[in-house]
């Protein structure tokens, strides 16, 4: 059980500002149920996954859990791009106090899931985006957690990627739960039971993942109205102005075109003159 | 297969925590460099030499029984202790970002290792460079070195106050990064590194004597040559300001540590 009591959370804008990340937000989460996070961009998944972390502190109220929670597992956190793949992994071990044989584990576990070759001993800001997800996926779950934090993880994975994360997201659900932010609703049905649904500093929670997710689909769409409805509401521009623009714009793109044409043309030419047959198309133009 | 993490008590966390980000701390210092650890000590031995060699001419008379160069490699180190932290807190949140990540790495840790990393190394370095001339047939007293290990603590105390203030407010304002870039250099000239105290006019005496680090520097030196003569040097008032400062520092640090979590 994860308890979210009123939690508040802001961050400082410019000039004295702040924004409203979440407000007095209330939730629960029960134990052994995975729970997907969903909301649009920057409505504060990747925030609240992270204070469930305990990587960052809310700015009032508090969260109060007696599960071992795993630290929040996303693109890009969690290492240091001037140490080495092995050197970050040994920096967790040892903040872990783990004795030497279960470090040594770790590390054959890392490498084998990894599986990053060479690269397992160069610096991780020469990583490509999958093969730090792969770095920080395989060593989280190197450890036992009643709850992995996973925040878009497998988006950046190729093919071996995803088959093994599947595979072990699969015998992770078996004893553990995952929270789960991700944009890909697909994975988020084959992976939780449960959701939450964050929008404008607001947070639900819905027992069933088909609900939140229903929930996320008509807050989009009744967005993707109102968008529309004050589109039209702008004020007109006067004609002679459009007019202007477009005329602008037309002397643009016949210019452009002409250029790429006279250039293609002239590509043919040489290319014709070397074979001593020149023959100008009309079609061309 | 998966392991168990176990749970430990705050102190031995913080203290694992501590060890792995020191050990962090070595590998990106020195790990670059083809000499690596041994810069500890040829990087002061280096810039005391430079400055001796140049100013040595003119000063050794003023200094009595001690040499110049050791006279120098005394204020230097200590100097170093000092100005070391505040540098070294300017990028202690940002050059550990990745890090933080982990609940048991709060954002103090990093200050902590790397203040313990600059009194390591300093430390070390005045030692040995105290040890080898020793060796070397210096006559140095060692009757007082628990006075001395005192001075270099309250200097190292008053640059980690000042370190946590300065790195702290470096991470709300970028331009405090530029300012403490220009403390160090007059520091040079206003803490006695390269004149003793006692040759400087009585007006300009009373003036250094509110600069902390010239009481440090000073009674180090005294206590290394009792025949050293600088007349109202102590140690309680630099105390004062080395807890005044870890106190404002800590302070400023529990009211912006949720501030320097947030990426």
């Amino acid at each position: 059980m994860i308890s979210i009591r009123n939690v508040t959370k802001y961050y400082p804008m410019r000039k004295g500002e702040v924004h409203y990340v979440l407000k007095d937000v209330n939730l629960e989460i029960p134990s052994h149920h995975s729970v997907a996070i969903i909301g649009p961009n920057g409505s504060g998944k990747s925030t609240l996954l992270r204070m469930i972390g305990g990587a960052e502190a809310p700015n009032s109220g508090s969260i109060v859990t007696r599960s071992r929670i795993s630290w929040p597992l996303g693109l890009g956190i969690g290492f240091q791009g001037s140490l080495t793949g092995r050197q970050n992994i040994d920096f967790v071990c040892q903040i872990n106090g783990l004795n030497q044989e279960q470090r040594d584990q770790v590390l054959e576990h890392v490498i084998n899931f990894a599986e990053l070759g060479k690269f397992f001993d160069m610096p991780v800001k020469s990583y490509s985006s999958g093969m730090r997800a792969r770095l920080g996926f395989g060593l989280s779950i190197s450890f036992d957690f009643d709850c992995y934090l996973i925040d878009e993880l497998t988006s950046v994975g190729d093919i071996i990627f995803k088959k093994k994360a599947k595979k072990a997201f699969q015998q992770i659900s078996k004893t553990s739960s995952l929270i789960y932010v991700s944009h890909s609703l697909g994975s988020l049905k084959k992976y939780c039971q449960s959701g939450i649904f964050l929008r404008e500093g607001e947070a639900t929670y819905y027992e069933k993942v088909q609900d939140a997710i229903d929930a996320y689909e008509a807050y989009i769409k009744d967005r993707g109205g109102s968008l529309k409805r004050s589109a039209r509401k702008t004020p007109m521009a006067s004609k002679s102005a459009v007019r202007k623009k477009a005329r602008k714009l037309a002397r643009k793109m016949a210019h452009k075109m002409a250029r790429k044409m006279a250039n293609k043309m002239v590509d043919k030419t040489a290319e014709k003159s070397t074979n001593k047959e020149f023959q100008p198309k009309q079609n061309d133009l | 297969m998966a392991i168990r993490i176990q749970e430990h008590s705050p102190w031995k966390s913080q203290v694992l925590v501590i060890k792995a980000l020191l050990k962090r701390e070595l590998i990106t210092r020195f790990g670059k460099y083809k000499l690596g650890a041994l810069w500890i000590l040829t990087d002061p031995l280096l810039s005391v030499l430079y400055l001796g060699l140049i100013l040595g001419p003119f000063m050794s008379r003023s200094t009595g029984e001690i040499p110049y160069i050791f006279f120098i490699l005394c204020g230097f180190m200590l100097l170093n202790t000092c100005t070391g932290c505040i540098s070294a807190g300017i990028s202690a949140i940002s050059a550990n970002q990745g890090l933080l990540v982990f609940k048991k790495v709060q954002p103090i840790d990093p200050y902590v290792a790397r203040f313990f990393f600059q009194l390591c190394i300093n430390g070390f370095a005045l030692a040995f460079f105290c040890a080898a001339a020793y060796w070397l047939g210096l006559v140095i007293s060692l009757e007082r070195i628990p006075q001395a290990i005192a001075c270099v603590l309250i200097t190292w105390l008053i640059g980690s106050g000042f370190g946590l203030h300065v790195g702290i407010a470096s991470t709300k304002f970028k331009e405090v990064e530029k300012v403490a870039a220009y403390i160090p250099r007059p520091l040079l000239f206003f803490s006695c590194v390269l004149h003793p105290l006692n040759g400087l006019p009585p007006e300009i005496q009373r003036i250094l004597l509110y600069n902390p680090l010239v009481h440090t520097i000073e009674s180090l030196r005294i206590n290394f040559f009792p025949g050293y003569h600088a007349e109202g040097v102590n140690l309680y008032y630099p105390l004062a300001w080395a807890l005044c400062c870890c106190a404002l520092g800590l302070m400023s640090y529990r009211n912006n540590r949720h501030f320097l979590t947030q990426r």
